[in-house]
């Protein structure tokens, strides 16, 4: 049996509520209130909701896949990004991940591309660390390098 | 008390350098997001959030309104100009928007948005400002017992404005309750789904939760949405001063209709999940029903443009006033401001009817005068900022996810809030993309904590009695008639697509 992929919001969201609820189970009296009343309440709304999705494929043929080929391919450069700026920071990571994205993901022109990169050095180290004097992350290469 | 209320925190707000600063810096940061298609004020939020760490709450609130409540009035832009809508309720204004540009009248098009939203602006301020001496009593009356209802009472509101998908806004606001969950206890401080986390004792930050669940998804919409040909932009944006004078002229003349759709929006702000698209539509249709020709509409009617850019602008006045005196934000675009103003050190709730007063106004003034301040701006620049909605989101797309992260680390210091960006963000755009509405959730996860204490407070007090209380009844027939209208509109929908 082929699952309609409008129903894995609903499964997704059912096994987070269970999952909650498992959890909740072990809390003390006090903690547990609010998790418990949440959490059975919005499974049995995700549990019903399934239903329904699964229900509507007899009626309408749902062929559209979760990610398009541009979706997954932008997730993956957020992704990147993230990863990246975890491990390089601020400073020295989203200058760098800005110029990346640009040249190879969006196509520019390598000048385009510098000068975005300066741009993104002038928000980050200029204007945020400088200027606002906000602590940025520093990231988690340099910081196990100190 | 009102009265001094009001004019020294007008004057507090016109001697402040630094507030007047951040009000225009607001305004022109509102206006940009407006014009930029795919982008709009609940993101603007979102991006300017970080920037108001720091700032005193008041300065920051001014802020984020000002930056807020403009968004509709440039988003009005590209929707007349080429047909795409800037933020979601200006779409009701391409219907006569759009042709009116094709007929070579885009000039009188910008001018009448310009009047008609600072006017609607304008008149939203004045009718939350009569409103606020009739609140006060009424949110005073309110005990522990009402406002864990009224927590349960603004997620059925906010579900309910998801239309056929009430089940679908239910379980995305349970959910940011449930989000909210994840810190230690605050009845006995026992961890809870916080694994021994530091980060997470706390709770799951509300800014990286919004971001997530909003910025992420739009992110990968923004990368893969339709470009604009600039060189139709090019051909349809020219027009003179005249012409635009001209619209603005307009909304002179048809005053009446000015002046009843912005009483008809502000009055749809007040009542929590209706929002922006329900407010600019029902006008444009109360434009074309009070019309004695209803034929020019959807061919160039000006009167098509004025009406729903009114109701845009006004609704914001109406849906303040929930949002700041009862934590039920009127509209998606507050359910933000209202995890911002949380995170500012503001919380939103009875106690504005009485210490926060002063707050109040300053808010209500910063929407006239910003409301005002927009008009001038855009009359002065609206070639160039129309120039702006060309930008190719290629370009954008790489400095938002920076600033989305920016926003997430500086929320709580802490880098490990990336992950929860990730995981959320990627629950985010299946909600967006399976259509599961999404503001419910910020209800949620602003509205848990203050739900969990007043359920622990009434249970305490009153027992499960505290549901028999004459006004927790009044909630329970609201929450209970709002479910039961939703469902008796998809039944009725439901047996008119069997007959048809």
């Amino acid at each position: 049996m082929r699952i309609p992929e409008r129903s894995i919001t609903s499964g997704i969201m059912l096994l987070v509520f269970l999952f909650f609820l498992a959890q909740a189970l072990f809390f003390g009296p006090l903690a547990r209130t609010m998790p418990l009343l949440i959490s059975v309440v919005g499974a049995v709304f995700c549990l019903v909701q399934f239903v329904i999705d699964l229900k509507k494929k007899s009626k309408e043929v749902d062929r559209q896949p979760i990610f398009s080929c541009d979706e997954a391919k932008t997730t993956a450069w957020i992704v990147g990004f993230i990863l990246g700026i975890s491990l390089l920071g601020f400073v020295y990571g989203a200058p760098l991940l800005v110029a990346i994205y640009l040249y190879f993901y969006a196509g520019e022109r390598p000048l385009t591309v510098v000068l975005a990169a300066l741009a993104c050095v002038a928000f980050t180290y200029g204007f945020m660390d400088h200027l606002m004097e906000i602590q940025l992350y520093e990231g988690l290469l340099f910081e196990n390098l100190r | 008390m009102l009265i001094e209320a009001s004019v020294s925190s007008l004057l507090d707000l016109l001697i402040s350098p630094h507030m007047v600063l951040l009000l225009v810096v607001g305004v022109m940061i509102g206006l940009f997001f407006g014009i930029m298609p795919g982008l709009g004020g609940k993101l603007g939020i979102v991006f300017l959030i970080p920037f108001t760490f720091g700032m005193d709450p008041l300065f920051g609130a001014v802020f984020l309104l000002a930056m807020h409540s403009v968004v509709h009035t440039s988003g009005a832009i590209p929707s007349i100009l080429f047909g795409i809508p800037g933020t979601g309720p200006d779409a009701a204004t391409i219907v006569d928007g759009y042709p009116m540009a094709q007929n070579g009248e885009a000039g009188r098009a910008l001018g009448a948005t310009l009047a008609a939203s600072g006017v609607g602006g304008v008149i939203g301020a004045v009718f939350l400002s009569l409103l606020l001496p009739f609140a006060s009593p009424l949110v005073l009356a309110f005990s522990p017992a009402e406002f864990f209802l009224l927590a349960v009472l603004g997620i059925t509101f906010i579900a309910s404005l998801s239309g056929d998908n009430l089940l679908k806004g239910l379980v995305v606001g349970l959910f940011g309750l449930m989000i909210s969950c994840v810190r230690l206890d605050p009845m006995s401080g026992e961890q809870r789904y916080t694994y021994d986390q530091l980060f997470l004792w706390d709770g799951i930050d509300a800014v990286t939760a919004v971001i997530a669940i909003f910025a992420i998804p739009e992110l990968i919409g923004l990368a893969t949405r339709q470009e604009v040909n600039a060189e139709k932009l090019a051909s349809t944006v020219k027009y003179t001063f005249a012409e635009v004078w001209e619209g603005c002229l307009d909304v002179g003349r048809h005053w009446a209709l000015t002046f009843r759709t912005s009483i008809i929006g502000a009055v749809i702000g007040l009542i929590p999940g209706l929002g922006g698209d329900v407010a600019s539509w029902m006008c444009y249709g109360h434009a074309v029903q009070s019309s004695k020709t209803p034929e020019r509409f959807g061919k160039g009617a000006v009167e098509g443009v004025i009406a729903p850019e009114t109701a845009n602008n006004s609704k914001e006045g109406g849906s303040l006033l929930p949002t700041l005196y009862f934590g039920i934000p009127g509209s998606s675009g507050m359910a933000i401001l209202l995890g911002a103003l949380v995170t500012l050190g503001v919380q939103p709730g009875p106690q504005m009817a009485t210490l926060g007063l002063n707050f109040v106004w300053t808010l209500v003034w910063t929407l006239a005068i910003a409301n005002i301040l927009a008009v001038f701006i855009l009359l002065a620049c609206a070639p160039w900022f129309s120039k702006l909605a060309s930008i190719r989101s290629e370009l954008l797309v790489p400095f938002v996810v920076v600033l989305s992260m920016l926003g997430c680390y500086l929320a709580a210091n802490a880098w490990q809030n990336f992950i929860v960006l990730l995981v959320l963000g990627l629950i985010g755009f299946l909600l967006k993309k399976h259509d599961w509405p999404r503001p419910p959730f910020v209800v949620g996860i602003v509205l848990g904590p203050v739900a969990e204490g007043s359920l622990h407070k009434a249970m305490a007090i009153w027992g499960y009695a505290f549901l028999l209380r004459p006004l927790s009844l009044v909630m329970l027939a609201l929450i209970l008639g709002t479910i039961a209208l939703n469902i008796v509109r998809l039944l009725r929908r439901s047996s008119r697509h069997a007959h048809s």
